[in-house]
């Protein structure tokens, strides 16, 4: 008898060891795909186990799936995962209940309109003339096309105004609200505290006021072979920011993902060729909008990104990949910030209504979409950046 | 039958009682509530039925229901406590005029009681007699420093108050926080929590749902609504009607006394302010109401 029981014990320990050690390796497959899995998911997997969960195969992946996914993301891509590495075969009912139906929301994939980046004819070129005569003056060369600016007087004068609007921006006032000496809302927590030493009387009053605090960005810039007109006097634009705003974070992307600065340092233009350089063997190359993105959303943006972040993307949507491939980046990106504004500079050249079968996929996921590619379009940019 | 399989399906029958309908998964979550004692965070699109879940679970439990609407600037003073400060400068002044010594420790200890506490939605939830039910309700509406509030809420189940000390759960409430992902939650609430997500139902749940909600509705009225609403759903509207539209336009279905919507397709146009929550969603919809709407219901 007691040797029975030592057997089944023996048994039970062996099975329960062998769990724990599959469970273990299917834990350090989800952190390899980046999964928010700490010790505590660790612990509450092994008692989702230890509650009986670990005799069905349908319970163990829902009892799984609710303490080891922490997002919408892990959620979409557990079960495949878990199929992955129990090596069972999926049922139909049990996908049926598991997945997250997103297949309509997302936009259908168009096929890709090829569309060169030439000096077509357009409105622009039409009054171009007229533009870019008079260097110096604001009012026409705001209305100058950056790709038709080659004059280096004209270029530093350029620069000159982009440190101008960058300038403009100020503080935002937050809902949140800090304690004030001398104006505000009064604060009748901090009165009643002082009105301790004075037998109740209130005689100095405490007041809170909304915290103020500059506005942060992140700025993606895109510095393909494509962009390379715009690149320059982007990236001036994004160093000023930078320079004027303490948490700024710029960076650039080609065929991949490489950061420019913060905002906290002062950075000059040696800095950012340096980075262009380190990182630049991409830079006449083709762009991989979506590979950066990911790797942005996936390393960077939970730090960078958060709900009082204005994310700028200056890039002209060309891109080698899917335009379906970039759809989930943007919907992260979009859920994370405060506001996601793409600057398209291609945007001045192309008649109003005019279908981008690049860019129009993305327009749902973008609260401004708005071209930069003359300095009345910057000038609005800044706007619309201190709004 | 495995140990767990028992509660889970006394779990879904309770919830079908009251008329939430839950798939599996979420039975599932619910049900490791419990076994771990840990938050459960829903998120999803608007309309899916998030809140329902909170609510369906107070009446499963008879236990009160705390609730916690979340906008950005919510703080502690609104979330966890604040002081009857009009009364407490009340007291200060009658315990002044009553006595000539000032003992301002004496009067600190009495003003900062108790007495002249009120609480807020977390304390109220930590202190219950009664295990209850919190629902943090559209969490991604506060701010971060919110969230940094929560957290000792979630994992210890106790509140700090500095004049008074900490107040740990009488009884571990069930904790409940809805999100409609506009804004990332911080990883820090997100380990802390249960995590579930709830997508649109297909037709078939939906269809379940309808005529658990609304036991009149005819069976032809709630196949041709579900199937409208789940073929609304494959459409690029800004707004997507979720099950509490679904529900809704069926009753005002019902409360006009359609039975067929082929017979009265004029009740659709008339009611789609129940479904359609933009002016683009009904201009598009209005668009292709002469085209499809009517001929495919049967489908």
């Amino acid at each position: 008898m007691n040797n029975a029981v030592s057997h089944n014990e023996a048994i039970n320990r062996l099975h329960k060891d062998t769990v724990l050690e599959r469970l273990s390796g299917f834990i350090t497959l989800l952190r390899d795909e980046n999964f928010l899995c700490d010790t505590s998911s660790t612990l509450d997997a092994v008692r989702v186990c230890s509650a009986g969960y670990i005799e069905h195969r349908l319970h163990l992946r829902q009892g799984l799936r609710a303490c080891l996914c922490h997002t919408r993301d892990e959620w979409r891509r557990f079960d495949a995962l878990f199929d992955d590495f129990w090596r069972s075969v999926k049922t139909d009912d049990e996908y049926e209940s598991a997945t997250p139906n997103n297949a309509n929301q997302q936009p259908p994939e168009d096929a890709s309109r090829n569309r060169l980046i030439g000096f077509s004819a357009s409105s622009d070129e039409q009054d171009l003339d007229q533009n870019i005569t008079g260097a110096g003056d604001f009012k026409t060369l705001s209305l100058a096309d950056f790709r038709f600016v080659f004059d280096k007087q004209q270029m530093q004068e350029i620069e000159q105004l982009v440190d101008t609007l960058a300038k403009r921006m100020r503080r935002q006032r937050r809902r949140r609200t800090t304690a004030s000496k001398s104006a505000g809302r009064l604060d009748l927590r901090r009165s009643q505290h002082k009105a301790l030493a004075t037998n109740g009387t209130l005689r100095e009053l405490a007041y809170r006021q909304p915290v103020k605090r500059l506005p942060a960005f992140v700025l993606l810039l895109d510095v393909s072979q494509s962009m390379e007109v715009y690149s320059k006097l982007f990236l001036r634009f994004t160093r000023q920011l930078m320079s004027e705003f303490d948490r700024s974070q710029a960076f650039a992307f080609n065929t991949q993902l490489f950061p420019l600065g913060q905002g906290n340092t002062r950075l000059t233009e040696k800095d950012f060729e340096g980075a262009m350089n380190e990182y630049g063997k991409g830079w006449l190359g083709g762009t991989r909008i979506a590979k950066s993105f990911k790797a942005f959303n996936n390393d960077l943006g939970r730090r960078c990104v958060n709900s009082h972040t204005t994310l700028v993307i200056f890039s002209d949507g060309y891109d080698t990949e899917k335009p379906s491939e970039l759809i989930p980046e943007m919907e992260t990106l979009q859920r994370r910030a405060r506001r996601v504004i793409w600057v398209n500079p291609l945007l001045g050249r192309y008649a109003e209504n005019e279908a981008d079968p690049k860019m129009d996929p993305l327009k749902p996921y973008l609260d401004v979409y708005c071209s930069g590619h003359n300095l009345t379009a910057l000038d609005e940019l800044g706007k619309i950046l201190i709004r | 039958m495995s140990p767990h399989a028992d509660p889970q399906a006394t779990l879904r029958q309770q919830l079908m009682s009251i008329g939430y309908v839950a798939e599996p998964a979420l039975v599932s979550s619910l049900h490791l509530m419990d076994v771990l004692g840990k938050p459960l965070l829903i998120e999803g699109e608007a309309g899916v039925g998030k809140t329902e879940v909170a609510k369906s679970l107070a009446a499963i439990h008879q236990a009160p229901l705390i609730r916690l609407q979340c906008y950005e600037g919510l703080d502690a003073q609104h979330a966890l406590y604040d002081w009857d400060y009009k009364r407490q400068l009340l007291a200060i002044q009658m315990a002044g005029n009553a006595s000539e010594t000032r003992d301002q420790d004496a009067l600190k200890g009495a003003v900062y009681s108790d007495e002249f506490l009120l609480q807020r939605p977390l304390l109220a939830a930590i202190r219950s007699p009664q295990r209850a039910v919190l629902l943090i309700d559209e969490v991604d509406r506060a701010d971060e420093e919110f969230e940094a509030l929560l957290l000792e809420v979630l994992s210890d189940f106790q509140v700090s108050v500095p004049e008074l000390g900490t107040y740990t759960a009488i009884h571990k409430p069930w904790v409940v926080l809805t999100s409609n992902a506009v804004r990332d939650l911080s990883d820090a609430l997100r380990r802390r929590c249960l995590y579930h997500y709830v997508d649109y139902p297909g037709a078939a749940a939906e269809l379940t749902i309808v005529k658990a909600r609304l036991p009149d509705i005819s069976a032809q009225l709630a196949h041709q609504v579900v199937n409208y609403v789940q073929r609304l759903r494959q459409s690029q509207l800004r707004k997507t009607p979720g099950i509490a539209e679904t529900l809704d336009w069926s009753a005002a279905l019902m409360g006009l006394s359609v039975k067929d919507l082929s017979e009265t397709p004029e009740a659709i146009e008339s009611t789609l302010a129940c479904l359609l929550k933009t002016r683009e969603d009904r201009e598009f919809v209005t668009r292709k109401q002469s085209e499809p709407a009517t001929e495919n219901l049967e489908q």
